[in-house]
């Protein structure tokens, strides 16, 4: 960047204006040549991008409750990614929701049954009595069956089912029993399942997995059958202690090895069943609301990087962390350049104006603090923080705790920089002109440390970046924090799950390269010195 | 500036770093101790009296206010702040860090924080030495050869490729490492630290084995994540004493490559690379923290984070005194050997 560029000598802002563009095509074309700075600055956009996405795709919700949030309940606890299916020989099934395919009431089967036994009868009547016989039929069999049959068609191709069976009920005005009868395609049929008791709700979701009814009828009609009833008591004592969920039993073949859930599933259509039958009569008119129901299966995989533990995606924990480390990088590294910066040049120029005695004193502050070990101590401030302040360090905590630290090495550089300008024969002459103290360190070195200023933002992100993972991954910072660090301290115990445990640290890396890159380019560009290596 | 006197300042200045260190770290452990103690002693408070079952209030009140009294006096919770650092302070110089709150099983059948944390800093001296050891050697190797190709595929690509190493968080390296070598490919076990088997004990050439095959996917990784970065380094200094002028003088003698190689430029670059070698063997220490704990090896850091996760602040704060003097010490001596091979240093 030459000196004309920077000061215009005269004209307007339209003026000024093109010699900034001037300086800055300037930069640009010396910065292209660094073929890692351009992959960096890639690199940076994918990440900004990335940033600007999740506020779009990302719910508000989420980014306010992300670690309990109630939508996570619906997916499926730690379930690969949806194109697994592209690449596994075993099938894995999506997130599936099933709709009735017929509802039928109770009352009318009853009806039916009236007019079949009294066909005689009724023939005989003229049609007027018929009409009214009609409606005490109805009337009759309205009030003593209240209850809805809903059959539901599942048809399944997927070889892994999931743990989890959920059917929902919505809009009951009634309390209620909720049976499930499921006819699998091999004709082995599980009715009679009681899936439970309900008082009237707007909507319940009724689990599945730990059912005890589900798992008498699956040990009863699948496994005793087959495996004996010593495996049969043997599974069902490890069911009842909810060592694995029983859901997956119900698509399982029935041959020899069922009871240890080794057995393929059955493909084909299943018919699913569900009664929900009034356990009080006497219903007054706006009651007699039809309930709505639904099957939801969960499934065996979901999304673009599947679940966690807790079945949050992780597709969008990874998005919502390219925000957080974005911010703590930015925030963190402008910060401690400024007052680093700040710090070096006014002691700098301390010294090239004389007063060694106010450099040599800032100088030993800052010696000491670069040589403090920054790990323990954020370390321990953060323990110190969550016990005596009861305060879960977020972004913003672990930025400050890191800026204790982070501007002295920034600071050592400025004031050797901030000296040799010192030296120069422009300041001599500015000091001839009468220009004081803060007019010299502001218009005369501050401005030629801005360049450095730069890089130095850009070196010190990657190094907050990893920080905070750490600190994330050692279980110190805020659990509704979505960084990255925090859902690989998560994953810690579930290594096997590849689609939890990778993209993490693929993210912190990319992340901390991007900033490396583009760093170690300007400061190519800022320190001459170094071009020739 | 003669030797001496510089062997002095460094040397006061380092007892000042480490001085301000020790007081920032027992401050807050001071106050986290207080009010840990305070907590016990209000729930002991609770105990005593729940067991007196006293019936009027009144008495009540005075006798619980007497027994608060003799438990203040008794945990030292009366004593201002000051006081308790100052304490604190000459415990810590004669690392007495009194007991932790619970055991430690890995870390041999006791309490005493101190033969706890002797245990595991010689573990992971064990380990993370070793890794060092194996990266520098590759790395100034590596490095070197770089210099001398200057703008080969090796020197261009060198830079990259510390820039990505050096963005790898280490444990996380180590996870996908136990995910393919440990689940996957079934090579390496998952767990870096067993109980040596018997019958494996017996056998030396049996136990090393043992040990390295057990180390080596702790071992990889440390060295896949500082390799590269040591490289650069070694690269950006041979390259800097390759321009230096000296060297090309002794280009122009005539001498032969050999002779320039070893004896002008090795001798140069000798010690930025001490420096930046014993900078790596302690900073490894520090890398150790968190990754001890997915290799689940029971060093300083999986003792570090034990204690966190348990709120045992007597062995948090050990741990984090001894790593404090360890740097700062380390710096010291760095700089005294610096000063002792560069004669430039001194003075300025």
């Amino acid at each position: 960047m030459s000196r004309e560029a920077q000061y215009p000598k005269r004209g307007g802002l339209k003026k000024a204006l093109k010699y900034k563009i001037n300086a800055f095509k300037e930069f640009w074309n010396e910065y292209r040549r660094f073929k890692i700075g351009l992959a960096g600055l890639a690199l940076l956009f994918i990440l900004i991008g990335m940033a600007v996405a999740a506020d779009v795709v990302v719910p508000a919700d989420i980014r306010t409750n992300w670690a309990t949030n109630p939508r996570w309940v619906d997916n499926p606890k730690l379930a690969p990614p949806a194109w697994i299916n592209w690449f596994s020989s075993i099938k894995y099934l999506e997130p599936t929701d099933l709709k009735p395919v017929n509802v039928d009431e109770y009352w009318k089967v009853c009806y039916a049954q009236k007019i079949a036994e009294n066909k005689e009868l009724l023939d005989k009547l003229t049609p007027e009595q018929r009409e009214k016989a009609l409606a005490k039929f109805e009337d009759l069999c309205r009030q003593q069956y209240v209850g809805y049959y809903f059959e539901f068609v599942f048809n399944n191709q997927a070889d892994k089912i999931g743990k989890e069976l959920m059917i929902i009920i919505r809009n009951l005005k009634y309390p209620a029993t909720i049976t499930l009868d499921i006819y699998r395609p091999d004709g082995v049929n599980l009715t009679g399942i009681e899936v439970a008791e309900l008082t009237p709700t707007n909507e319940s979701k009724q689990k599945l997995q730990f059912s005890e009814s589900l798992m008498d009828v699956v040990v009863r009609e699948l496994v005793e059958p087959i495996d004996g009833p010593e495996a049969a008591t043997d599974l069902m004592n490890k069911l009842k202690n909810r060592a694995f969920s029983v859901v997956p039993f119900i698509f399982l073949d029935d041959k020899p090895g069922i009871s240890n859930g080794t057995t393929e599933t059955v493909k084909g259509e299943y018919r699913f069943v569900i009664s929900v039958t009034a356990t009080q009569t006497n219903l007054t008119e706006s009651q007699y609301v039809s309930p709505e129901v639904e099957i939801r299966f969960p499934g065996a995989c979901y999304g673009v990087l599947g679940t966690d533990l807790k079945g949050r995606d992780n597709f969008i924990t990874i998005m919502l962390g390219s925000q957080l480390a974005l911010l703590l990088g930015f925030t963190y590294s402008v910060a401690a350049v400024i007052i680093g910066v700040i710090y070096g040049a006014t002691s700098g120029y301390l010294r090239g104006s004389g007063r060694l005695w106010a450099d040599e004193a800032l100088q030993r502050v800052n010696e000491v603090i670069y040589s403090l070990p920054v790990l323990p101590f954020l370390i321990i401030f953060s323990y110190y923080l969550r016990l005596v302040y009861k305060i879960q360090p977020n972004i913003f905590h672990i930025a400050g705790l890191l800026l204790i630290f982070g501007w002295t090495g920034v600071a050592i550089v400025t004031r050797s920089m901030a000296l040799s300008v010192m030296g120069q024969p422009y300041i001599e002459s500015a000091i001839a002109l009468g220009a004081k103290g803060r007019r010299i360190l502001f218009k005369y070195v501050l401005p030629q440390l801005v360049p450095y200023a730069f890089a130095a933002i850009a070196l010190s992100i990657p190094g907050a970046i990893l920080m905070e993972a750490g600190l994330s991954f050692l279980g110190l910072t805020d659990p509704n924090m979505p960084s990255w660090g925090r859902m690989l301290y998560e994953a810690q115990n579930a290594i096997k799950a590849w689609w939890w445990v990778l993209p993490p640290g693929v993210m912190i890396t990319i992340a901390a390269v991007a900033f490396a890159f583009i760093g170690t380019a300007l400061d190519t560009i800022v320190n001459p010195k170094l071009k020739g290596l | 500036m003669g030797y001496g006197r510089y062997v002095v300042v460094r040397g006061l200045n380092a007892l000042l770093v480490l001085f301000v260190a020790i007081l920032i770290t027992v401050s807050v452990f001071s106050v986290l101790e207080t009010q840990q103690l305070e907590a016990r002693a209000r729930e002991e408070l609770q105990n005593i009296l729940r067991g007196m079952k006293i019936k009027d209030e009144e008495e009540m009140r005075r006798i619980a206010q007497k027994l608060w009294e003799s438990l203040v006096e008794r945990y030292g919770l009366n004593e201002p702040l000051y006081i308790k650092v100052f304490k604190w302070m000459y415990r810590s110089l004669i690392l007495d860090f009194g007991e932790a709150r619970q055991a430690y099983p890995a870390y041999g059948n006791t309490k005493d924080v101190r033969s706890m944390i002797l245990t595991a800093l010689a573990r992971t001296a064990l380990l993370f030495t070793t890794a060092e050891l194996i990266a520098l050697a590759i790395g100034i190797l590596l490095g070197l050869f770089a210099a001398y190709r200057r703008g080969g595929f090796l020197d261009r690509f060198l830079s990259v490729f510390a820039l990505t190493t050096n963005s790898i968080p280490m444990y996380w390296l180590g996870m996908i490492l136990i995910l393919f070598f440990a689940y996957t490919l079934n090579i390496f076990p998952p767990r870096s630290w067993e109980y040596v088997p018997e019958d494996v004990k017996t056998n030396t050439f049996l136990l090393f084995t043992w040990y390295l095959h057990h180390m080596a996917l702790p071992l990889i990784t440390i060295i896949f994540v500082a390799f590269g970065g040591l490289a650069w380094y070694t690269r950006n200094i041979a390259l800097g004493t390759f321009q230096e002028d000296f060297i090309m003088v002794a280009w122009a003698k005539g001498l032969p490559e050999k002779t320039v190689l070893y004896k002008h430029v090795l001798r140069a670059i000798s010690p930025p690379i001490t420096t930046m070698s014993l900078f790596a063997i302690v900073n490894s220490f520090f890398g150790a923290i968190i990754s001890e704990v997915v290799f689940q090896w029971p060093g300083m850091g999986r003792l570090y984070y034990s204690a966190l996760s348990n709120t045992d602040t007597p062995v948090v704060l050990g741990v984090t005194y001894l790593s404090i003097i360890l740097i700062v010490l380390t710096k010291y001596i760095l700089d005294l050997i610096y000063g002792f091979l560069d004669p430039r240093i001194k003075t300025a």
